[in-house]
């Protein structure tokens, strides 16, 4: 196997040096996410303010980055949270991830600060930081418009360097979003990073991957989701059956569908807007929708910022969300962060709080907020602030819709409580992904899970996000797992009773879900393309002999450890919870069983991860995970 | 009367966006679908989600899910997968 | 690995200019350098070099070719899933991904479309993920990648 090579660069002092990862660091925890977060643990002293030239920002790849594999090309950022204070990673589709691999490096450690605006060049192996006065307030496209088009490209915009505390970082037009990582490098006055090479990226059998990865690809095509329907209305086609579940925002998550949601959809997107698909580099599910905005042809908006940026304040326009997302995007911050606090101004505003000048429903002056939020100026300057610090400057906790700070995404769990659950428990804040993406299978997917009942989501939670995690520390994109449906599921009648029973078996499975943990990785000695077609992937690329069972603990061992990294920032299972408004208020006043029941959820879910009463990890789950010294 | 609520290419297939059907069933709603708009158009239904008042019909009693004045029934596609 | 040139280059540049991945350098009527941590072992500046100035990663002569006998990609319609990572790869910006037919058509794929651009460097059917693309001279003749 070839050892990752990472580098350490002191933007203080211009030094950089080698990073030793061993052999045996890959084989716990591959790379991405899970490498970053025990670099982070090892290298962060506790305590350090986000925004402060001590946080250490980690930009790292997978093993499986650039090798051709399909939907490969994410690459992580890991740093200190500037919304939560807790761990955050975030991940990109973007070019850069396999062009600083093709320049010789798997990571890199950014330390210190910069005297003047820098960025840095990682070049054929070769690491230099070097002056962006230049670039320096630029927007994300004509910052990488300064460069040569082939490099991969990592860039903040003004957002980013005004410390917008959910500034995102940009490559291409794929966004590392959530987290603040673009007010991190902001704050190292970091504006970019680019990276070429021509280095040919390890692979341990490649005769075996070529062939493996063909047949992956096809099964990929072959698949409903992965194959026409993520292609087709990308994930916004998941909208008209969130609002007709019940768990689309509505009104800064008062209700959970509207009555002009037909308008926000993915169909009515790709009919009225859509001019093709398009997709990051390696992947062959192509979910990007490219719209026309301003006569140019940009990246259209994913479902979570349509549903904030569209029902969530009451916008019925469609174009208005693609106009608004292609200027978040060159101004460098997360739509999902950035719609969240929008909405929660407008409720301060109808409960005679705070009056920001922003209301539901109205739309005239909201690309002027988006302006002035990303710069920081006048009355709206504030709201870059995020939810949680303006519910503690102004009052409003009940609806200010975060966990641990982190604004909540495009789900309303009150009809998706696994979604609920995981919300509450994910390390980073409340993303559906780091939260287990257990909506997927209440209300969204092909096989149905009942969304209200508390009943095995505790166990399915904990499942998906151990799952999600693997997936994502390898360099995978999350959407590759959605094979885990099989196909054959796509050609029962959705609403018969077959499905209805299948749905019924996944949470029945929750005895086995419960006590697979312990018996890792023992449990599971297979490796499955219709399971987790990952592992044998992995496997070739890098030489290892991981069974599904491996894989997954790779998972659990990350959920863990970064875990550990946020109790020693101070966060403790009081923080595991949602806003009074999604614990409290049934969507549906005729069911009181609407609402997010997370105390009733945690007992069981620490007991699934192994964590004693308080939700701290026990010395034995975490001798089990060797995270013990 | 149950309002049913059309989304996908059923909006195409029946050229409207709801309409109002009488029925005890689900499986009455497919019938009638069927009769009103063309086999075509029941079989696109069929292979549609569809909720009853919000709530999947799978996880109801499938087709055979029992409906009441008033009800809301939406026929959605699968786009979007799971 | 890396190609060389030799003492007889003239310091044209055309081999510079040509490279698809930039490795090489050089002022104008002086001897040019390759980058060693940069060269792709392609071969395309001996291909066009009139002196016979450039050595191949074994030390030997690279055989001048005119132009026009250059490979260029052929791209199987079947096989290709539209990853891009062609389109990414090309250092000459000459592929590019097919547009849909109609809306909702799912079927595009990588194709060249600026063959002028096109160096024959074969990155692209070295990089394909699926093995769809085949280096071919024009007539049909097929190239080793």
């Amino acid at each position: 196997m070839m050892k990752p090579r990472y580098a350490v660069i002191d933007l203080t002092t211009g030094q950089v040096t080698n990073y030793p990862i061993s052999e045996e660091m890959v084989a716990m925890y591959l790379g991405g996410k899970a490498l970053a977060a025990r670099i982070l643990y090892d290298e962060l002293k506790p305590g350090t303010d986000p925004l402060s030239p001590d946080n250490i920002l980690i930009i790292n790849t997978g093993p499986m980055n650039g090798t051709g594999a399909p939907s490969s090309s994410r690459f992580n950022l890991s740093t200190r949270n500037v919304l939560t204070g807790g761990i955050a990673s975030s991940n990109c589709g973007g070019t850069f991830g396999v062009k600083m691999r093709k320049a010789g490096y798997d990571g890199v450690i950014i330390k210190g600060k910069a005297a003047q605006p820098s960025y840095i060049e990682i070049i054929d192996g070769e690491i230099a930081i070097r002056d962006a006065s230049h670039l320096w307030g630029l927007n994300t496209e004509e910052t990488q418009h300064r460069f040569d088009n082939r490099y991969g490209m990592l860039v903040i915009g003004p957002a980013g360097e005004n410390l917008v505390k959910y500034a995102c970082a940009v490559s291409g037009e794929r966004v590392a979003g959530r987290c603040g990582v673009g007010a991190v490098m902001g704050s190292k006055n970091l504006k970019a990073l680019v990276a070429y090479g021509t280095q040919e990226i390890p692979v341990h059998d490649r005769q075996g991957f070529k062939r493996y990865i063909k047949e992956w690809v096809d099964f990929l095509r072959s698949h409903q989701s992965t194959g026409q329907d993520l292609g087709l209305y990308g994930t916004s086609g998941f909208l008209n059956k969130c609002n007709a579940s019940g768990i689309l925002p509505t009104h800064n998550f008062k209700e959970g569908s509207w009555d002009k949601a037909d308008m926000l959809s993915g169909q009515h997107l790709a009919e009225n807007y859509l001019t093709r698909n398009s997709g990051c580099i390696s992947c062959p599910i192509r979910c990007e929708r490219r719209v026309m905005v301003e006569g140019k042809e940009v990246k259209g908006p994913e479902f979570e910022t349509v549903g904030l940026l569209g029902s969530n304040i009451e916008n019925s326009d469609l174009g208005l969300i693609n106009l608004w997302n292609y200027h978040i995007d060159l101004l460098g911050m997360d739509t999902i962060s950035l719609g969240g606090t929008l909405a929660f101004a407008m409720e301060l505003q109808e409960k005679g709080i705070k009056d920001f000048g922003l209301k539901f429903g109205e739309t005239g002056n909201i690309m002027d907020a988006i302006y002035k939020i990303a710069y920081r100026e006048g009355d709206w300057g504030e709201l870059a602030d995020g939810t949680k610090t303006l519910s503690e400057r102004y009052g409003g906790k009940d609806f200010a819709i975060h966990s641990k700070g982190l604004e909540l995404a495009s789900y309303d769990p009150r009809k998706a409580v696994g979604m609920g659950l995981g919300y509450a428990t994910s390390n980073r804040g409340a993303c559906h992904l780091n939260g287990g993406y257990t909506a997927i299978l209440e209300a969204i997917g092909a096989v149905p899970v009942d969304p209200i009942t508390t009943k095995g989501k505790p166990e399915l939670t904990v499942f998906l996000q151990n799952t999600l995690e693997a997936v994502s520390t390898a360099g995978f994109c999350l959407f590759t797992a959605m094979t885990m449906i099989s196909g054959f599921a796509f050609k029962l009648k959705p609403s018969g009773k077959i499905v209805g029973l299948m749905g019924g078996c996944m949470l029945s499975a929750r005895f086995l879900l419960r006590g697979i943990w312990n018996k890792l990785p023992g449990a599971m000695p297979f490796n499955s393309k219709y399971f987790l077609p990952h592992v044998e992937a992995v496997n070739l690329v890098t030489g290892l002999k991981m069974t599904s069972g491996n894989f997954l603990q790779i998972g659990e061992r990350c959920y863990n450890l970064e875990r550990l990294f946020n109790m020693r920032e101070g966060l403790t299972g009081k923080d595991d919870d949602l806003p009074a408004r999604l614990t409290g208020i049934p969507s549906d006043p005729q069911n009181p069983d609407t609402v997010v029941k997370v105390k009733e959820m945690l007992p069981l879910y620490y007991r699934t991860r192994g964590w004693d009463k308080e939700g701290v990890p026990t010395e034995e789950k975490l001798k089990q995970l060797g995270l013990t010294r | 009367m149950i309002t049913v609520k059309y989304y996908g290419p059923l909006r195409r297939l029946t050229g409207m966006p709801e309409e109002e059907i009488e029925a005890n069933r689900v499986s009455e709603i497919i019938k009638a679908i069927g009769k009103r708009h063309g086999k075509e158009a029941a079989k696109e239904a069929e292979k549609c989600f569809i909720m009853v008042n919000g709530r999947n019909a799978a996880l109801l009693n499938g087709f055979r899910t029992p409906l009441k004045s008033g009800d809301l029934v939406q026929i959605i596609p699968l786009t979007g997968g799971g | 690995m890396a190609h060389t040139i030799t003492e007889k280059c003239n310091g044209c540049g055309l081999c510079a200019k040509l490279c698809p991945v930039s490795a090489i350098t050089g002022e104008v009527k002086s001897m040019h350098r390759i980058n060693v941590k940069r060269c792709v072992d392609c071969g395309v500046c001996g291909k066009a070099c009139s002196e016979g100035a450039v050595l191949n990663a074994r030390g030997q002569e690279v055989v001048r070719i005119p132009r026009q006998q250059w490979p260029k990609p052929v791209i199987s319609r079947e096989a290709c899933s539209a990853c891009a990572i062609c389109v990414d790869v090309c250092g000459k910006h000459a592929l590019a991904i097919s547009l849909p037919l109609r809306p909702g058509d799912l079927r595009v794929y990588a194709y060249l479309k600026d063959e002028k651009a096109c160096v024959g460097c074969a990155m692209c059917a070295k990089q394909c993920p699926m093995e769809a693309i085949t280096m071919e001279i024009a007539g049909g003749e097929e190239v080793p990648a």
